[in-house]
């Protein structure tokens, strides 16, 4: 082990003494410097020219078609919410024409069977009032009739009743017969 | 084991000379080469197969660019979009750079002030002929002597400006080199620990310092991020100076 430790440090102290030779910091060298230089402004400007002509412009590229894809999908989703926004509005109109519509049939229909139902009432009412007067004079008419009738009947009756219960036969008139209940006026 | 600092040691590859002057392939370069690699690999992978709706590894990539683009929106506004692409790369760059160097047996760039000073240097000239070709040289020297500050006061308020202005390459620069410099020499020297005292204590000593070794190392991933969107961030600012000039 100590030997190569001792190999070691004689190593460090070798290459140590070697760069103190050179000069310290190899930086500050000038030696190297043209050369540094040309093979960095020649590499420098390699590829700058490679990525300003070659890879810049394809990447500005895709990024430019990026945007436009989404531009344009963008623009699709706009005018497919129109269309629907129109759809929904036209659907809209329509409805409320059907609605308009309906609701003027129902009227008419309902004004027409208003006018038919108070028609009917009309005649019904009208027929109503035909047979009340009818049968009102047919009552006046009976009335008439039984008022004009009964007298005679009445005498009749006790005619009837006098033959049977005197067993006379008698022939009794009106006139008597309401001179008899005081009516003969 | 060598020193903590032998780490950001420039190795040259492949040696190369042009007009006179040292432009040989070195490790830092190779470093550079894997970072634009990687970068557009990620990329490449990310936008291989793009759709509307995005998959995942298409989503990493897209949520970087949102990233940026929220930055510069937040701090610059719309007319910093011209700028995107740079700000873009200088982020990527920086951020996965600084990761790489992550790596057991990589090599971290930014580490190196000559890198991170070019870059800076270059944005503050950037900037500078931004500010000077959008509101005209004299509108521009107006930037230095703030208004309604009282006129003695201009004689100790425009030599600061100046003195901050031109500091910024050096701040943006330094602020970069250092953090990275001074993580990875923690790192390696940390890790020396955990051998020497793990070597001298039959491995039992070495569990503490390796134990903080993992801690650091996540702390370091963290700053890693973290420098790369103050690099970013400051760049923007800086942008947003020249352009709407306070």
């Amino acid at each position: 082990m100590l030997r190569y430790t001792f190999l070691f440090y004689l190593l460090i102290g070798n290459t140590i003494s070697a760069t103190e030779e050179k000069g310290g910091m190899p930086q500050l060298n000038p030696e190297s410097f043209s050369s540094q230089i040309f093979w960095l402004t020649l590499l420098f400007i390699t590829l700058f020219l490679i990525n300003h002509y070659f890879f810049l412009p394809k990447i500005k590229n895709i990024r430019r078609k990026r945007d436009e894809t989404i531009q344009s999908y963008l623009d699709e989703a706009k005018k497919l919410n129109d269309s629907f926004n129109s759809l929904v509005e036209k659907m809209n109109k329509e409805f409320e024409e059907v609605k308009n519509e309906q609701n003027a049939l129902i009227k008419k229909t309902f004004d027409e069977n208003k006018k038919i139902f108070d028609k009917k009432i009309l005649e019904i009412n009208n027929d109503f009032e035909d047979k009340k007067n009818k049968l009102n004079s047919d009552i006046d008419e009976n009335k008439k009739m039984i008022t004009n009738e009964l007298p005679k009947l009445c005498v009749d009756l006790s005619d009837k009743l006098y033959e049977k219960i005197i067993g006379e036969k008698i022939k009794g008139s009106v006139s008597d017969f309401k001179k008899i209940i005081g009516d003969d006026k | 084991m060598a020193s903590p600092l032998a780490q950001f040691e420039i190795k040259k590859i492949i040696e190369m000379e042009a007009f006179g002057y040292d432009i040989s392939f070195t490790n830092s370069s190779l470093a550079m080469i894997m970072t634009v690699v990687f970068i557009s690999l990620f990329m490449y992978l990310g936008l291989r197969n793009l759709e509307i709706i995005p998959s995942k590894r298409q989503s990493v990539v897209e949520s970087s660019y949102e990233f940026i683009s929220g930055m510069i929106g937040d701090n610059i506004g719309n007319e910093g979009m011209k700028y995107f692409s740079f700000i873009f790369t200088l982020f990527l760059f920086i951020l996965v750079g600084n990761l790489l160097g992550m790596l057991p047996y990589s090599f971290t760039w930014t580490s190196h002030i000559i890198v991170t000073f070019s870059i800076a240097f270059f944005i503050f000239i950037g900037v500078t002929l931004i500010a000077i070709y959008k509101h005209g040289i004299v509108k521009f020297l107006k930037f230095f002597a703030p208004s309604g500050v009282p006129k003695p006061m201009l004689i100790l308020l425009v030599p600061i400006e100046i003195i901050s202005y031109l500091s910024r390459p050096i701040s943006l620069s330094v602020r970069l080199f250092a953090n990275m410099m001074a993580g990875h020499t923690l790192l390696k020297v940390i890790g020396g620990f955990v051998f020497v005292l793990g070597a001298n204590s039959f491995i039992v000593g070495g569990i503490l310092p390796l134990a903080f070794l993992i801690a650091l190392t996540g702390l370091e991933i963290v700053i890693a991020f973290l420098q790369a969107y103050v690099f970013a961030i400051l760049t923007c600012l800086y942008i947003n100076d020249a352009i709407h000039l306070h």
